[in-house]
């Protein structure tokens, strides 16, 4: 019943990668096993040691784990440069976390950032938690933990109140209180969108002091300053953070931009069927591949490759 | 949908035969396990399936496991009565027994001696069931880097199952 280490290693590759596998790599499997007797008894040794480790792991209570703090146990700090360089580059492609330190005398400024398809969920010191999603940066503040700014992309704060330290979020300028409150904070090109799913969120507190309670989201285009007030659902806000994106009318444009920083992969809409407005969920929690494949999918479009990304357009278009 | 899926097995049972032939290694189980397909797949899912042919796959792969898994517990039982003129097979505490005490502790040493973080990833995809994504989400890692953990805690399990597969065999 020997067999190589590296027989062992492709047996471990098909059992992680069956439970998604399609009706082709099923068959690739079966060939697999045919192909080699030993490859029959890896498969059928590891799928019953997964069986066993089961209840190893069932028999005996977790370990306590003493948790880091992600902060200082993140090994990759990067000084902030005025440009990255080539070197730079391609480290932080090799690093999907970047912490830049921003130290001013009378504050100790980080910023924190991730890359497209990552996500990455923050503790601070007060126990408030922030979820970044992919191509994000938030900046900190070491001496003040009820500090954030939202420079990039898009996060999820989960705020624990102190009603004599409200939590404050800068974005672009522009403030956002808390009342003890669960909310959302995206920064897209040329505007940006607050939407509270639990609690409420003061904006601009010492100006015009809007006061958002769940399911209200509030859109500030950049230049002009134009206030736009939204309905939405509250269950879905932030539902990126657990593999989902929900949406009801939103162009498909804004429905593309989600996917790239939740997957990773470049997706764009051709223009005409970049306006559709898109109702619906989309799993992210699948490779990024396949989140392109169904996102066309589900708006019946037609999807080819652009280099390394994507480009989908109307069915029709591809037709004489 | 039922009658698709059907259709589907009709069309896929050559390889649904090979599949369950090169897990299960015996003609007479393969046809048994073919036909307990057959039957379930009357209550087998009603919602509509992505890929019905992977979704036959999986089945078929399930059951082939769990007709792999009573066999290696009743070739363990006799192997305990031996060793051990233990239990009644029938009671609660049967699975315990059935699963050779020595190879449960080695198994938990082997999890017990991975990295901290591996051990703790493999807990949460194999005993609570989280999925990858949302273990690299609270762990801060990529999905592959999940995998990565997750295979170095399978090459541990699995030794020990090489090894002593041996033995089991042999009793």
């Amino acid at each position: 019943m020997a067999y190589s280490e590296r027989i062992m290693d492709e047996a471990i590759a098909w059992h992680l990668g069956l439970g998604e596998a399609g009706s082709e790599e099923w068959r690739t499997f079966v060939a697999w096993l045919e192909a080699d007797p030993a490859h029959q008894d890896a498969y059928d040794d590891l799928v019953m040691a997964d069986a066993d480790a089961a209840e190893a792991l069932a028999s005996v209570p977790a370990p306590i784990r003493r948790k880091p703090n992600i902060i200082q146990a993140t090994p990759r700090v990067w000084i902030k440069r005025s440009g990255w360089g080539g070197g730079m580059l391609a480290a932080a492609a090799a690093a999907w976390l970047a912490i830049l330190p921003l130290a001013t005398p009378s504050s100790e400024l980080y910023a924190v950032s991730t890359q497209p398809g990552m996500q990455h969920l923050l503790t601070l010191a007060d126990g408030t938690k922030v979820r970044l999603n992919g191509d994000t940066q938030v900046t900190l503040d070491h001496k003040n933990p009820r500090y954030a700014s939202v420079d990039r992309g898009e996060a999820m704060f989960e705020v624990v109140h102190h009603a004599d330290h409200p939590f404050e979020v800068k974005v672009n300028g522009m403030t956002l209180r808390d009342v003890g409150t669960t909310f959302n904070v995206r920064r897209d090109a040329g505007m940006f969108v607050v939407a509270v799913a639990e609690g409420s969120v003061l904006f601009q507190p010492d100006r015009e002091a809007v006061s958002l309670t769940p399911g209200m989201a509030l859109a500030i285009q950049d230049g002009t300053g134009k206030v736009e007030l939204r309905r939405i659902q509250a269950t879905a806000i932030g539902s990126w953070s657990q593999g989902r994106l929900e949406y009801r009318n939103i162009p498909l444009a804004d429905v593309a931009g989600d996917v790239a920083r939740s997957t990773g992969a470049k997706v764009r809409v051709t223009d005409p069927m970049a306006h559709q407005p898109f109702t619906g969920t989309l799993r992210t929690d699948r490779s990024a591949d396949e989140v392109v494949r169904s996102f066309a999918q589900l708006v019946d479009g037609q999807l080819r490759r652009d280099g390394p990304g994507w480009v989908i357009s109307p069915k029709s278009a591809g037709a004489s | 949908m039922t009658a698709g899926l059907q259709a589907i097995f009709l069309s896929e049972r050559p390889m649904l035969l090979r599949l369950l032939t090169a897990r299960l290694r015996d003609p007479d189980l393969v046809e048994d396990v073919l036909q307990e397909l057959w039957m379930k797949l009357d209550v087998a899912a009603s919602g509509p399936i992505a890929d019905p042919a992977a979704y036959l796959y999986r089945m078929a792969n399930n059951l082939a496991f769990d007709k792999r898994r009573s066999e290696m517990r009743r070739s363990a039982r006799e192997g305990v009565w031996l060793s051990l003129q233990a239990e009644d097979g029938d009671s609660p505490d049967a699975e315990r027994v059935l699963l050779a005490r020595e190879q449960l502790q080695e198994l938990q040493a082997a999890i017990a001696a991975l990295p901290e973080r591996t051990a703790h990833i493999f807990r949460r995809y194999r005993l609570e069931g989280i999925p990858r994504r949302d273990i690299a989400f609270e762990e801060g890692i990529s999905v592959s880097a999940v995998e990565k953990h997750l295979k170095r805690a399978y090459q541990a399990v699995q030794k020990i199952k090489s090894d002593l597969g041996v033995d089991i065999q042999s009793m």
